[in-house]
């Protein structure tokens, strides 16, 4: 019916090579495909940012990239956060500040958090929050997100 | 003591007793256990089950925003290879309650169902289901599926509507124009 072309990622360390559709979301790609369903479709139009992944050092939603735009990136999920069984600080603190109820916009909340942290290790209140801002929750609200986030900035830099 | 001037309000601290929260409504925080997985990604949400021959779901929706829907053809999608077959607005009133209201009347006298059933109300409002065996199939399928509308031009000044007769063909997405441009709105 439509083109299909070869892409090769590596996701979470590991390398995939697989024939994609070329209208195929990287969402989609990374949820049926790859079978990494921690990243969530909350909306589908980049509002909510449940699909949010990391590809290349970069923060980006998965449903606004097509898989084939992501040929020969690499891309990190939540899955890919924990090492082991060991919770990164981040995480930890998310249980910690009660910053999740039903964990749906929770992988997308960590990403971009974690990309956050990454290229300001220092964020201010307002930092923080401009850092959530593409990310939409509805059942926590946003308080105590933005504590796990405070208090997660605090021990790592500690 | 505050009084209030010009009022017999008066309010006196010394009756408002602040008492300690009670010891029985203070304790720890209780660690949930779902938390480490739901913070891994490792929770199971409806959206993550698969199961073999799965269809997958697309809707056919609204582009106008007040319409009567006066034929819906879906043979030319359910002819497609690889869909599962469509739902409409009428079938799943023969098959289903309409949905609880929880106004009361004249709200609560609505019926409506899951798709929409003989009119559709807002832009984007599901008419048509489709299944197939795949998202992209479901999707193309979709396209297929013809409705025609009588729809009527939103007006804000006008007392008068008149019926503009359109179509909306296979593609639906392109936003279909009316066949006859009703008369502009006119002052009174």
């Amino acid at each position: 019916v439509s083109s299909s072309q070869t892409i090769t990622v590596t996701i979470n360390g590991t390398i995939y090579e697989r024939e994609v559709e070329a209208r195929k979301l990287l969402i989609h790609f990374i949820r049926d495909d790859v079978d990494l369903t921690g990243s969530h479709i909350g909306c589908d139009t980049g509002n909510c940012g449940a699909c949010s992944v990391i590809v290349d050092g970069t923060l980006v939603k998965s449903c606004m990239m097509l898989a084939v735009q992501a040929d020969g990136s690499s891309i990190e999920t939540v899955e890919g956060l924990a090492d082991g069984d060991e919770l990164t600080v981040l995480q930890q603190a998310f249980s910690d500040h009660h910053a999740l109820q039903c964990g749906y916009c929770t992988p997308g909340m960590l990403m971009s958090a974690t990309a956050l942290l990454r290229i300001n290790a220092h964020p201010s209140e307002d930092e923080i929050k401009k850092g959530l801002q593409g990310n939409i929750c509805r059942c926590t609200g946003y308080w105590n997100i933005f504590e796990a986030v405070s208090a997660a900035a605090e021990k790592i830099s500690r | 003591v505050t009084s209030v001037t010009g009022s017999t309000t008066t309010i006196s601290p010394e009756r408002v007793e602040i008492q300690p929260p009670k010891e029985q409504y203070k304790g720890q925080n209780v660690p949930r256990k779902e938390d480490k997985r739901l913070v891994q990604g490792q929770g199971t949400f409806v959206d993550d089950i698969k199961r073999h021959h799965m269809g997958y779901i697309h809707f056919v929706r609204s582009p106008y925003a007040h319409a009567h829907i006066t034929s819906i053809d879906v043979s030319k999608a359910e002819s497609m290879k690889g869909v599962y077959g469509t739902l409409t607005g009428e079938e799943v009133a023969s098959l289903t309650d309409p949905f609880f209201q929880l106004s009361s009347v004249p709200g609560g006298n609505i019926k409506d169902y899951a798709l929409a059933l003989g009119k559709v109300r807002f832009v984007g409002e599901a008419i048509v289901a489709v299944v197939a065996e795949t998202r992209e199939l479901a999707r193309d399928a979709s396209e297929l599926v013809e409705i025609e509308y009588t729809h009527w031009r939103s007006r804000s000044r006008s007392s008068t509507t008149t019926p503009a007769a359109t179509s909306c063909g296979p593609a639906c997405t392109s936003g279909a124009t009316s066949t006859r441009r009703s008369p502009r709105p006119t002052r009174s």
